[in-house]
């Protein structure tokens, strides 16, 4: 099955400041799309007008055709991994998976995703004892939980070591393989292999 | 369905978090407790104090938990993951409302015979008592709610969500304190329901811009 993402001539305006403008690109599955750009020149703010928490924008985003502001219910299909970890500190791993299946409302076998992420031995640790890296790769999961369309994935590579970051690649590939688009922003040396690139200081307007 | 897996999934997480149903009615039976210390041992008064202290714990133990509420789920992120699953924001106010109500008030409703008995309060008013609480207890919930949803973000909020919620309470607890009127705290709660729904709902729109 094959997704379209276009953007069209976007413009970002948050607190009556316009963050960045005339941003137009066009993503289909099976490509991976960089963000990169200064700090504050827009990159969390894009992933997040793409996710619609920010509902109030200019130029359109389509995805298969469909307006995305008008079609709120296709952003189902969207998986946002952010900055925060969506964690509970004072719960186990296992509990915090618990409530994410709860969340969205999946029963799915997670042993293999367990296996894949390789955080098995680390199921009954609770959230506080980990390490940054550790918890960056819990919240992770929440792309595996259940099948999405599109990735949208703000800075994952922070604190993530070099295996862990191959790793993502590969789980990037399998999920651009099967029809997905994954966009993701980050400003590390090493990137994950990507096909399209945006640089956001082309659009931002400081 | 989603419904129903939203308000588990608050309930569990109460749950997990072990304090959760344990600390509203625990914190009521403590302030009972410092009652004989502040007015002495005469047991005639006792039983007119307590409908008193009961509204006052209630209202002290929904301000301290509120941060369950939106607050914390705010912080560490898993706001933005249940809204992207599109469900309507009314219905995720509603379970949100609804777990925070079970995990907090219907320990304190439970608590409440048991602390009757130790301040010698007859049955039919423990009663009158524990239908005023399950009459009054949602709204002071939801208007809870409703105003740490508006300061949702803003970092010194705590302060101004006190002095914000305690007046809006002063209805629930004088009708509380009066034994027949059930009726008007049921109202009370629902006329709440309203005002705090809306103004939740507005809130988590305009959040994250």
């Amino acid at each position: 099955m094959s997704n379209k993402l276009i953007i069209q001539n976007l413009e970002c305006v948050r607190e009556d400041k316009i963050i960045f403008k005339r941003l137009s690109c066009d993503i289909e599955s099976n490509q991976t799309m960089l963000i990169r750009g200064k700090n504050g020149s827009g990159k969390t703010s894009l992933l997040r007008t793409i996710a619609g928490y920010i509902s109030k924008y200019n130029g359109s985003i389509l995805f298969n055709d469909n307006d995305l502001q008008v079609n709120t219910e296709l952003l189902s299909d969207f998986r946002f991994v952010g900055q925060k970890n969506s964690l509970k500190e004072n719960l186990t791993v296992q509990q915090n998976i618990e409530l994410w299946q709860l969340i969205y409302h999946t029963k799915n076998n997670v042993s293999e995703i367990l296996d894949l992420l390789d955080i098995k031995m680390l199921l009954n640790k609770d959230i506080d004892s980990l390490s940054d890296g550790q918890k960056k790769l819990i919240s992770l999961f929440r792309l595996l939980i259940s099948k999405a369309k599109v990735w949208l994935l703000d800075e994952p590579l922070v604190f993530l070591d070099t295996n862990k970051i191959k790793l993502l690649e590969n789980i990037i590939l399998q999920h651009n393989q099967s029809g997905g688009i994954t966009l993701y922003s980050s400003n590390n040396d090493i990137d994950l292999k990507y096909d399209l690139l945006i640089n956001m200081d082309d659009y931002a307007v400081l | 369905m989603q419904f129903y897996n939203l308000i588990s999934r608050d309930l569990k997480l109460a749950f997990y978090s072990n304090t959760n149903f344990l600390f509203a009615a625990s914190f009521l039976i403590l302030i009972l407790i410092l009652i004989p210390f502040v007015f002495g041992t005469n047991i005639s008064e006792f039983s007119i104090l307590f409908t008193g202290f009961i509204w006052i714990s209630i209202a002290l133990s929904i301000l301290l938990t509120l941060d369950r509420v939106f607050t914390s789920d705010y912080e560490d992120g898993n706001l933005d993951t249940i809204i992207l699953t599109q469900q309507p924001l009314e219905l995720i106010v509603c379970c949100k409302f609804i777990s925070h109500w079970i995990a907090n008030c219907i320990p304190i409703i439970m608590v409440i015979p048991i602390a009757g008995l130790l301040f010698e309060v007859n049955m039919q008013d423990i009663l009158n008592i524990i239908i005023n609480v399950f009459a009054g207890s949602p709204g002071m919930v939801f208007i809870g709610a409703a105003i740490s949803a508006l300061t949702l973000g803003s970092k010194r909020a705590d302060i101004y969500k006190t002095i914000i919620i305690i007046p809006l309470y002063i209805p629930f607890i004088i009708f509380g304190a009066n034994q027949e009127s059930g009726l008007v705290l049921l109202g009370l709660s629902l006329i709440a329901f309203i005002f705090s729904l809306f103004t939740s709902t507005y809130s988590l729109r305009l959040y994250a811009e």
